[in-house]
């Protein structure tokens, strides 16, 4: 945690609530964003990503100043979005969910700029449902959030080598699924 | 290195997640084998593409209007929370209370009944209705004789009590 998350963590805790925007503003889009990306539904992120804020003040006292306070809000995210897959029963709606239109940003009147963003969604939204709960949350938080493996295992409260596994079939399975399903965007890249 | 080898590590390859031995290893392999150079090509192009599809794909932020909502909320359930947190301080003082209140009541009605010793007094109560009736007088009378008899030398001893349990021995 740096000092001015620490400072503002301490000004939230002393009273000043008010203190709490600042501290979770540079985590607003993309908490919101990997919510998303594991619920695969724009209405369960925006309940994720609020729980997940509501918790984090809740539970501000249990914070630990000398650890990394991105990662503690990210492991609120993680566990706030699994419990709501659980109770949902996610699982039968992502596939009927998994267009949602609404967490996109507008693509204008451009119907050709549409359908590209439709399947641009539909592509990544393939991919990532082939992916196990685990597997998915491993190949967020690495490949596309870009955090190191060591953070990931951090988050997600299991071992680097945990990481490594999941994320190696992570990996295998969306080569599988982009070679069997969409060859050209291998072609593209060659 | 052989090609079952090296295959499995391919996907942490395309990351750059193996120690830089490893990695000079499974390289070497590569340059030797086409097939597990093919799959670590495909490998890490796939994983190129699904991180470009994921950059392209621009998701929505929070509208203000929406982020100030849930700002609000958040701060509201918390204010609830603290009422709900004075009141969880406020329930013990409540029970010890109420605690407190039962225990004087108990004392209270121990403080009347101990003195009196109910069963105490239902044997004296007994007693005395059998004196009563052994000397043949009305339970409403105003003096109470007792009898004491010596076994051995056969000496009698009666004792009469008035209202105020005022005795006199042998009054005749």
């Amino acid at each position: 945690m740096d000092d001015r998350e620490r400072a503002l963590v301490e000004r939230v805790l002393s009273g000043d609530i008010d203190a709490f925007e600042p501290l979770i503003t540079p985590y607003r889009q993309p908490l919101l964003s990997l919510a998303y990306r594991i619920t695969r539904n724009w209405e369960d992120a925006k309940e994720t990503s609020q729980e997940t804020f509501l918790r984090a003040f809740k539970y501000l006292a249990n914070v630990d100043v000398q650890k990394s306070f991105r990662n503690w809000i990210y492991q609120i995210l993680i566990n706030t979005a699994r419990n709501l897959k659980k109770k949902q029963a996610v699982q039968e709606r992502l596939r009927c969910d998994a267009l949602a239109p609404e967490l996109f940003v507008d693509s204008g009147n451009d119907p050709e700029q549409h359908q590209l963003d439709r399947e641009l969604r539909s592509q990544l939204a393939d991919c990532l449902d082939r992916l196990s709960d685990r597997e998915r949350e491993i190949f967020l938080l690495r490949d596309i959030e870009e955090w190191n493996i060591r953070e990931t295992a951090d988050v997600l409260k299991c071992s680097s080598i945990a990481v490594r596994v999941h994320l190696s079939a992570a990996r295998r399975k969306i080569k599988e699924r982009i070679k069997e399903k969409y060859p050209f965007l291998l072609e593209v890249r060659r | 290195m052989t090609c079952r080898g090296t295959n499995k590590y391919l996907p942490l390859l395309a990351g750059n997640e193996l120690s830089r031995k490893k990695a000079l290893k499974l390289k070497a392999h590569l340059e030797r084998c086409p097939g597990c150079r093919k799959e670590a090509e495909e490998i890490s192009a796939a994983l190129d593409a699904a991180k470009g599809l994921a950059q392209k794909e621009a998701l929505r932020d929070w509208t203000d209007s929406e982020w100030r909502q849930m700002l609000k909320s958040v701060t509201a359930a918390d204010m609830e929370r603290k009422q709900w947190g004075v009141r969880l301080v406020r329930k013990p003082a409540f029970a010890f209370g109420l605690a407190l209140l039962l225990f004087a009541a108990g004392a209270l009605w121990l403080q009347k009944k101990l003195p009196l010793r109910p069963e105490e007094h239902g044997v004296l109560q007994a007693r005395s209705q059998t004196a009563v009736q052994r000397s043949g007088e009305s339970a409403g009378q105003d003096v109470l004789s007792m009898t004491i008899v010596s076994q051995e030398t056969g000496l009698k001893i009666v004792w009469f009590f008035n209202k105020n349990f005022e005795w006199k021995e042998n009054p005749q």
